[in-house]
C-alpha cells in the first residue's frame, strides 16, 4: 500500500508538462496578474514615500525651474532636516504671537490616544464582563440600549457633547473635556461582551471558592483572558485617537493635537509645502510604525470590527 | 449551606454580588447615558430654538427646519456629498473586490502585497490630504506626469469644481482600498473552494469565476460594504477643509466641496447658531436612516 502511493506521486512528478497553448495562457495571466498587483502597490507606496522625500528636499529643488522630481539620496546637497526643525522649535501656540509646537502637539497626542485607549478598554471590559458573566434580570435591555447608539451617527452627538463639556463640565480646553465624551464606547462593550462568554465559567468559580473579591476576580482571571481581544481592540482605539480630527478641532484651543495642527499648515503650505510634509510625517510615522509591529492583529481587528453589522 | 446566609461583612453574597454588577456597568453606562443618549436627544431639543453665541436661546418651534429645508447651499452640499458617496462606493465595491480576489490566487509574496495596500489605512485623513494636495498642485508630480503623456496637457485638480471631488474620492480609496479589500478576503474565505474548482474544471476563467460564483456568494458583504460606505463617505470633513484654494474657506471651489458636516462645522462654530446647526444635524440623520432601511429593504429583496 505505502509502495503503491510512493510510486504513485513519483510518477506524477516526473511526467512533464507538455508544452501548449494552455501553458502559455497560464503564464501569461500569472504575469498580468503580477503587474496589476505591483502597479497597485506601487500607487499605494508612492505617496508615503513622496512625503518622506518631500519632508527632507530643500525648498530650491521642491518646485519651479530648480524642480529635482527624485534626487539621489547620497547627494547631501538636496536634503535638509531644516522643515522638521522648524515646526519642533517653534513657539508654544500659548505665547503670544506663537504656533502650534509639534513637540507639544506629539505629547498631546500620545496623552490624547494613551489615556483615552486605557480608560475606554478598562470601562468596556468591565461593562462586557458583567454583561457576558453576571446573571441578572434585565441585562438583555441593558445590552440592547447600549448597542442601538451604534446607530447613532457622530455628527448628531458632537454639538450637544460640545455643550455638556463646555456649560455643564467647564472643560473647554482641558483633557478632561477631549477625553470623556469619547469613552462612551458602545461597540466596545460589545465586543468586549462577546469575548467574555468565552470565559470558562469554572474559572471564575474557583477563584471565588479560593477567597478572590469580585474586583480581583475581574482583575486577575476574565481581563488576562481577555488579552487578545483588549489588543486588538486597544489597537483600533488607538489608531481612532490618533487620528481623530473633528472632536479635538472643537474642544480645543491651546492644547492641540497633531491632526488639529495639520489643519492649521495652510499658510505655511501655500509657500513651502517642506514642512507640510514634514509635519506629516511627524503625524503619520507612529501609527506607520505601530502598524508594522501589530500588521496581524491589525488585520484580525479590523475583520472583527466588520461583525458589527 | 446556601450562598445568600453566607455574610461577607454586612452583606450577604448575592447583594454583594448585585453591588459588584452594578459597580462593573456603571462607568459604561454613565458615559453612553450622557454623551449618547442625552445627547442624541439633546440634538433634537437644540433644533428648536435659536441660539445666539449659546448665551440667548428663544422657542422658534420648526423654524431653523423650514431654514434648512430653504438653503440652497444644504442641497448643494447633499449633492456633492452622493457624488463622493458614488464615486467611493462604486470603486471601492469593484476594486476592493477585485484586489481581494486576486490576493486570494496563489500570489508570491503575498505578505508584501497585503502591508502595502493596507498600511495606508493608518495614515489620518488630514496627512493624505496634505500628500495628495502635493501631489495633484500644478506643476507637481500628477499634472507633469499627465502632461508628458497626453502631449502637454495641462490638468487642474484644485481650481476645477469637476475634478476637485473626484481627487478627493481618489485620496479617500488610497487610504480605504484596504478596508474594502480585508472584508471582501474574509467574506472570500468562507466560500466553499470546491465551487471554484468544478468551475475551473468547466473551463471558467479568473473573471468569469468572480461574476458568477463570488458575487452572487457576496451579497451579505457587498450590502454591508455599501450600507457602511455610504455611512462613512458622509463624515467626509479634513480632506475638503484641506483642498480649500489657499486663503479661502472651505468648500471651494465654486462650492464644489461643501458637505453637510463642514455646513453644520461652519453654522455651528462660525455664526454660532446651535439650533439651526442641530436642525441639520436632525436632517442629516433622518436622510442617513431613511437611506439605510432602503438599502437593507433592496438587500432583503435581491436575496429572494
Amino acid at each position: 500500500m505505502n509502495q503503491q502511493r510512493v510510486t504513485g506521486t513519483s510518477a506524477v512528478t516526473i511526467e512533464k508538462k507538455p508544452f501548449t497553448a494552455d501553458t502559455v495562457k497560464y503564464w501569461m495571466g500569472n504575469a498580468v496578474m503580477y503587474a496589476v498587483l505591483i502597479a497597485g502597490a506601487v500607487a499605494m507606496i508612492f505617496p508615503v514615500f513622496w512625503m518622506y522625500l518631500n519632508s527632507l528636499k530643500r525648498q530650491e529643488y521642491a518646485g519651479g525651474a530648480n524642480m529635482v522630481w527624485f534626487p539621489p539620496p547620497w547627494e547631501a546637497k538636496y536634503f535638509t532636516t531644516d522643515h522638521y526643525m522648524e515646526l519642533i522649535s517653534r513657539a508654544s501656540a500659548k505665547s503670544s504671537g506663537g504656533a502650534d509646537n509639534f513637540i507639544e502637539c506629539s505629547v498631546n497626542t500620545v496623552i490624547y490616544s494613551t489615556v483615552g485607549t486605557a480608560l475606554s478598554l478598562l470601562i468596556c471590559a468591565m461593562a462586557g464582563y458583567a454583561l457576558a458573566k453576571k446573571k441578572f434580570r434585565g441585562s438583555n435591555v441593558i445590552l440592547m440600549s447600549i448597542l442601538a447608539t451604534m446607530m447613532i451617527p457622530g455628527i448628531m452627538v458632537l454639538l450637544p457633547d460640545f455643550v455638556i463639556t463646555n456649560f455643564v463640565m467647564r472643560a473647554y480646553d482641558t483633557f478632561a473635556g477631549l477625553i470623556l465624551p469619547t469613552l462612551a464606547n458602545s461597540f466596545g462593550v460589545f465586543l468586549m461582551r462577546q469575548y467574555m462568554l468565552s470565559v470558562p465559567d469554572e474559572l471564575i468559580e474557583a477563584a471565588k471558592v479560593d477567597g478572590a473579591g469580585e474586583a480581583r476576580t475581574f482583575f486577575t482571571i476574565a481581563l488576562p483572558l481577555a488579552t487578545p481581544m483588549l489588543v486588538a481592540f486597544g489597537i483600533l482605539l488607538v489608531l481612532g485617537y490618533w487620528n481623530d480630527i473633528l472632536w479635538p478641532m472643537v474642544m480645543t484651543k491651546d492644547l492641540k493635537v497633531l491632526q488639529v495642527a495639520l489643519l492649521n499648515l495652510t499658510e505655511i503650505g501655500s509657500q513651502r509645502m517642506g514642512p507640510v510634509m514634514a509635519g506629516a510625517a511627524i503625524s503619520a510615522t507612529p501609527v506607520i510604525v505601530l502598524f508594522m509591529l501589530v500588521r496581524k492583529q491589525f488585520v484580525q481587528a479590523m475583520t472583527s470590527g466588520a461583525l458589527k453589522g | 449551606m446556601s450562598d445568600a446566609q453566607q455574610r461577607k461583612g454586612l452583606l450577604t453574597y448575592k447583594q454583594h454580588e448585585k453591588l459588584a454588577t452594578v459597580f462593573f456597568l456603571l462607568p459604561a453606562l454613565f458615559f453612553i447615558a450622557i454623551f449618547s443618549y442625552i445627547s442624541f436627544l439633546l440634538t433634537f431639543f437644540l433644533s428648536f430654538f435659536k441660539v445666539d453665541w449659546l448665551k440667548t436661546f428663544e422657542f422658534v418651534g420648526f423654524h431653523n427646519y423650514v431654514k434648512v429645508i430653504h438653503y440652497d447651499l444644504f442641497w448643494k452640499s447633499l449633492l456633492n456629498i452622493s457624488w463622493y458617496v458614488v464615486l467611493t462606493v462604486s470603486s471601492g465595491l469593484v476594486l476592493g473586490l477585485f484586489f481581494a480576489a486576486l490576493m486570494e490566487q496563489k500570489v508570491k509574496g503575498l505578505g508584501f502585497f497585503r502591508v502595502a495596500f493596507f498600511l495606508p489605512m493608518v495614515v489620518s485623513a488630514a496627512a493624505t490630504a496634505w500628500i495628495f494636495r502635493l501631489l495633484i498642485s500644478k506643476g507637481q508630480f500628477v499634472p507633469e506626469l499627465v502632461a508628458t503623456l497626453f502631449n502637454g496637457y495641462q490638468i487642474d485638480f484644485l481650481g476645477n469644481p469637476k475634478l476637485v471631488m473626484v481627487a478627493i474620492a481618489a485620496m479617500t480609496m488610497w487610504g480605504g482600498i484596504g478596508y474594502w479589500i480585508l472584508i471582501y478576503t474574509a467574506g472570500l474565505r468562507s466560500i466553499d473552494p470546491q465551487l471554484y474548482e468544478s468551475a475551473m474544471i468547466d473551463g471558467a476563467g479568473f473573471f468569469r469565476r468572480t461574476l458568477y460564483i463570488t458575487v452572487p456568494l457576496l451579497k451579505p458583504v457587498i450590502l454591508f460594504l455599501s450600507i457602511t460606505g455610504i455611512i462613512r463617505a458622509f463624515q467626509l470633513f479634513a480632506m475638503v477643509w484641506l483642498m480649500a484654494p489657499y486663503g479661502e474657506a472651505a468648500g471651494g471651489p465654486d462650492d464644489a466641496t461643501q458637505v453637510p458636516i463642514l455646513l453644520i462645522y461652519n453654522i455651528a462654530f462660525g455664526q454660532m447658531d446651535f439650533g439651526y446647526a442641530s436642525a441639520m444635524a436632525a436632517a442629516l440623520f433622518f436622510i442617513l436612516l431613511i437611506l439605510t432601511v432602503i438599502q437593507g429593504k433592496l438587500g432583503g429583496l435581491t436575496q429572494k
